[in-house]
């Protein structure tokens, strides 16, 4: 049986117009060629479909009998094993069949893909966290903080000054005594006068962790009940979470401030398949 | 007038009458001035203290078992003992709040004794006039939330260590608890003013203004849940038991 | 007026075949009806709800009534909420009668596709019915936790965090997964809306559409029947649609809309206003989800701080808990009726329903699940049970780690044995049984006392 040429023809455009649309898409679009592109793809799909049905396919015409609505149903018998009209002309085309299924798979891909602009690539931004060196430590009414604002055993939840709020940056600033402290090797300068910085984001799943036991030194979250110790760097000691809070190195500025000597010791928040391995 | 504001007003006029028979200095907001205790007061209560709490807190308060309290301050002192937390008879368990161990003049020398120890925290003055519910309750949500819940009806603080509910609290309670950090609770600095918003929508919180109808103990979803499997699931499967037959088998058969 | 439709219609036959339709009575039969009659109510309530609700995330300044609030940045969504509960005329009875009726739809789906799990009314030829149950149970879920994420307010925030966090933990995808649907990372805006279009437009229109189809297989079916004298796997003995089948249909959806009321109007649920507006790094206690994702929470708390590390590629602690071991459960209750078929070997129609008994092995099996998923919402009220009960949340998490395995397997077992005594006797388990007493005549026959 030959193939026609013209519905090959028609799918073939309807496919090279579908792959188009996701090249076009991922060079950033333009609305007339997207609608025309579109355009070709349907109707490709369907001038095809059109020539198919019409020239192609040569079924009989059957009739059908019909009851008047005022006359009772009749028993209808009829064999419904009997396989349907065209069914065998149909089955042969399989060229035909193919570039159909080829044409309308790709516009389906096409169709889908502006599904990615539901959301930007993360890229780097789970690595970031809002911190720079020299910012200074702020609560939540915008203040900076010197460390004798917050009593041994105490805790305040503090932001970049200028970024209060921002969810990346929440960090509890904690002050304990600080010969009491083992922290990891290399943060020996992190914690001046005892004042301690750990990203608020729980490495679990990412609850505030605002539940601080003052006495035993832990912080608790709220949500799952992960625990980390606060002397030996936020290691976590009981619960879900399997990371250390990422502890943020501080010092004291020339005004007596708390500020930020950089990034946190890790990325914030919880982990995820690259997150050892960076962007 | 909302029921919300209704509780706030009668809130206001409610507190002086109660903070005033605890408050033994009263200053302007700001500092607190420390009371000035007799030297009888102080060495009564040293009797009392070397009787009651020298076994762990030392002779001196220097501590031994129980924690140094030269510096707690009569704060401290009047949090303990009159929310009956101390003399705790298990010194491993949590002090949780039950009634007082001492008469009321007993608390006072023991207090003076406490404050005369060293440079603690005097008794802080709770004065809500001028605070806004507002700001008293963006501060709770922020700070106390965490711990004691959104509701103060307490929380779990883990290691058998419990947050408690802030219900039965008078105000002074609460600023005291908020500057001397009783057992694992954080000690967090503020300062008059703050407390005194705080407390505010503590008052408002422990008044229960509950305009959906009963609470449910006001400890989130899990109780709901539990009342939903139980009191709407069960009502329904009672209600099916009633409209359908409950017999799998039916005697008789085909129904005539 | 009949005459006239039906000389340009001609469904009389149908209808009346339809009104005619056999149901056979049985208590349980009516609570794949409950769950029914809880969506029609939660779509009555829901459109009310919708016509005051704003899913919105910009922030406004709260100027309501509620004074704790007044003057507090919220976002127009929490806000809208907020006057819904507070200045809308029975906006709070409507958004509590909503919620009860959530927790107790879920509920209804549940225990509806425990009688038919329990009495094999999944085998051939219903088994169609049954995936299509599954999909309902889901969607149901995800009706749920959408609704409960959209009042932005502090709990719901968090649980979009956690939410979040779980998808972020997917190996490779996770990142970029989250971001779509999220629209970037976390707290990103765009999530309100996109709920918001979820909760009432995607799923309900799934949910319907899946509900169609259920009845009219059902329909098509015609229903399954418990044994008994003159039933037998060629009829349905029962009463017929009308007019005895649809008052009682009819009494059922009053009275489970009367429970749903008296709920509302009672009992409080979900005080938005006391937790306050979502803001990212707030996270109050106790924090827990609808009772329906407490099993996923449990499951989050109850997994050791494992970071499996594989070449490189961090599996990260919340994968297995939270995706990968609900994705092979729910995998496993969808496959259930061709894994018993093949176990059994049992191929054949059936509209016999089994007693329970009478299939010790599914029965247990079926036990274990129920005790497996109540140890992890147990689990997921830890610190709830752990104030409650003066036990420390640590005890409890460590207790619930053996339990999940202990307790399942031994109610299992437990299961098993009992439906092996019950078996070949007649008597209700949770019945006293039922007798007459007899008397011996002089003839040698009996006679009723």
């Amino acid at each position: 049986m030959k193939t026609p040429a013209s519905i090959t023809a028609s799918f073939i455009v309807s496919m090279v117009a579908s792959l188009g649309l996701l090249v076009l898409y991922v060079l950033g679009g333009q609305a007339q060629l997207e609608g025309v592109l579109l355009g070709f793809a349907l109707g490709g799909l369907g001038l095809g479909l059109a020539v198919w049905a019409t020239s192609y396919m040569n079924v009989p015409e059957e009739v059908e009998e019909r009851q008047l609505m005022g006359e009772p149903e009749p028993g209808a018998e009829e064999d419904d094993t009997a396989p349907l009209p065209g069914m065998e002309d149909l089955s042969r085309r399989k060229v035909l069949l193919r570039l159909l299924a080829g044409a309308g798979g790709t516009l389906a891909g096409a169709l889908a893909i502006p599904a990615f602009s539901l959301g930007p690539n993360p890229g780097d931004d789970l690595f970031r966290s809002g911190w720079r060196a020299g910012d200074r430590l702020v609560n939540l009414e915008g203040r900076p903080v010197r460390p004798a604002d917050i009593p041994v055993e105490g805790i305040e939840t503090v932001f970049p000054e200028g970024k209060v709020g921002l969810s990346d940056a929440q960090t509890v600033l904690i002050r304990v005594d600080e010969g009491s402290l083992s922290l990891p090797e290399g943060r020996e300068e992190w914690a001046p006068e005892g004042c301690l910085g750990y990203s608020k984001i729980c490495t679990h799943v990412g609850c505030s962790v605002g539940l601080y036991r003052s006495a035993a030194q832990q912080l608790l979250c709220p949500c799952h009940q992960s625990t980390f110790d606060v002397l030996t760097g936020a290691t976590p000691i009981f619960g879900p979470a399997a990371r250390p809070l990422p502890q943020l190195p501080l010092a004291i500025d020339a005004d007596g401030y708390l500020i930020a000597t950089g990034e946190y010791s890790a990325p914030v928040g919880p982990a995820f398949w690259n997150v050892d391995r960076g962007a | 007038m909302t029921r919300a504001r209704r509780v706030a007003a009668v809130l206001l006029l409610a507190v002086p009458a109660t903070a005033g028979t605890k408050i033994v200095a009263s200053a302007a907001r700001g500092q607190d001035t420390p009371r000035r205790y007799t030297q009888s007061e102080v060495e009564a209560g040293r009797k009392l203290f070397q009787a009651g709490c020298a076994s762990c807190h030392g002779e001196d308060g220097e501590g031994g078992l129980g924690p140094d309290i030269r510096e707690a301050g009569a704060a401290a002192a009047h949090f303990q003992i009159t929310t009956g937390r101390m003399p705790l008879a298990d010194p491993d368990a949590q002090a949780v709040r039950k009634e007082p161990a001492y008469s009321d003049t007993q608390i006072d020398q023991l207090i003076a004794y406490v404050a005369s120890l060293g440079n603690g925290p005097a008794i802080p003055t709770v004065d809500l006039s001028g605070t806004n519910l507002s700001t008293g309750a963006e501060i709770f949500i922020a700070n106390c939330s965490p711990c004691h819940g959104a509701t103060a009806n307490g929380g779990a603080t883990g290691r058998g260590s419990l947050a408690p509910s802030l219900h039965p609290s008078e105000p002074v309670i609460v600023a005291e608890a908020m500057i001397t950090g009783p057992g694992q609770m954080p000690n967090f600095g503020f300062d008059a003013a703050t407390r005194n918003e705080i407390i505010r929508y503590v008052r408002f919180l422990q008044a229960r203004p509950n305009p959906g109808g009963a609470d449910l103990g006001g400890i989130g979803p899990v109780p709901e849940g539990f009342a939903g499997l139980a009191i709407g699931m069960g009502a329904l499967v009672l209600i099916a038991l009633f409209i359908g037959k409950g017999r799998a088998h039916a005697r008789g058969g085909v129904e005539s | 007026m009949i005459k006239w439709v039906e000389s340009r219609l001609r469904v009389g036959g149908w209808a009346r075949k339809g009104l005619n339709k056999i149901f056979p009575d049985h208590w349980s039969f009516l609570l794949g009806e409950i769950s029914l009659f809880t969506f029609v109510i939660l779509v009555a309530t829901g459109i009310f709800l919708t016509l005051f609700y704003r899913p919105d995330a910009t922030p406004v300044i709260y100027d309501g009534p509620y004074l704790p609030l007044k003057g507090q940045e919220v976002s127009a969504a929490y806000e809208s909420v907020m006057r819904l509960s507070f200045e809308v005329r029975a906006g709070l009875v409507m958004r509590q009668i909503h919620h009860w009726t959530a927790i107790v739809f879920v509920a209804a789906v549940v225990v509806h596709m425990l009688r038919v799990f329990f009495t094999g009314a999944f085998r051939r030829p219903r088994e169609l019915n049954w995936l299509i149950g599954v999909g309902l149970l889901i969607f149901a879920i995800g009706m749920g936790f959408t609704g409960y994420s959209l009042p932005d307010d502090l709990l719901s925030g968090n649980g979009l965090r956690i939410a979040y966090s779980v998808m972020l933990s997917i190996p490779f995808t996770g990142p970029y997964l989250a971001s779509l649907i999220f629209g970037g990372e976390f707290p990103a805006e765009a999530i309100i809306s996109r709920l918001f279009v979820m909760h009432i437009m995607l799923l309900p229109a799934l949910i319907i559409g899946l509900i169609s189809v259920h009845l009219a297989i059902l329909v098509r079916q015609k229903h399954a029947q418990f044994r008994g004298p003159g039933r037998t796997e060629r009829n349905v003995v029962g009463k017929p649609l009308w007019p005895s089948q649809t008052f009682k249909s009819l009494a059922l959806l009053f009275l489970t809309a009367s429970v749903m009321a008296f709920m509302g109007g009672l009992l409080q649920i979900n005080p938005v206003w006391n937790y306050g507006p979502f803001k990212p790094y707030i996270t109050s206690a106790p924090s827990q989800p609808d009772w329906y994702v407490g099993w996923l929470d449990g499951g989050l708390r109850l997994f050791p701080g494992w970071d499996i590390n594989l070449f490189g590629i961090t599996i990260a602690a919340p994968f297995i808990p939270g995706v990968l071991v609900p994705g092979l459960l729910f995998t496993f209750l969808a496959l259930w009726p061709f894994l018993e078929a093949r176990w059994t070997g049992d191929r054949a129609e059936h509209q016999l329903l089994d007693h329970p008994r009478d299939m010790p092995l599914r029965t247990a099996i079926g036990a274990a699940g129920i005790v497996f998923f109540t140890v992890l919402t147990l689990e997921g009220g830890g610190d709830v049970l752990s104030i409650t009960f003066d036990i420390p949340v640590e005890a409890i998490t460590n207790f619930f780690r053996v339990a999940l395995f202990v307790l399942p397997a031994a109610a299992g077992m437990l299961t098993y044995r009992i439906c092996e005594n019950l078996q070949g006797t007649d008597i209700h388990p949770f019945r006293r049984a039922r007798g007459v007493r007899l008397r011996r005549t002089r003839e040698g026959g009996f006679e009723e006392v």
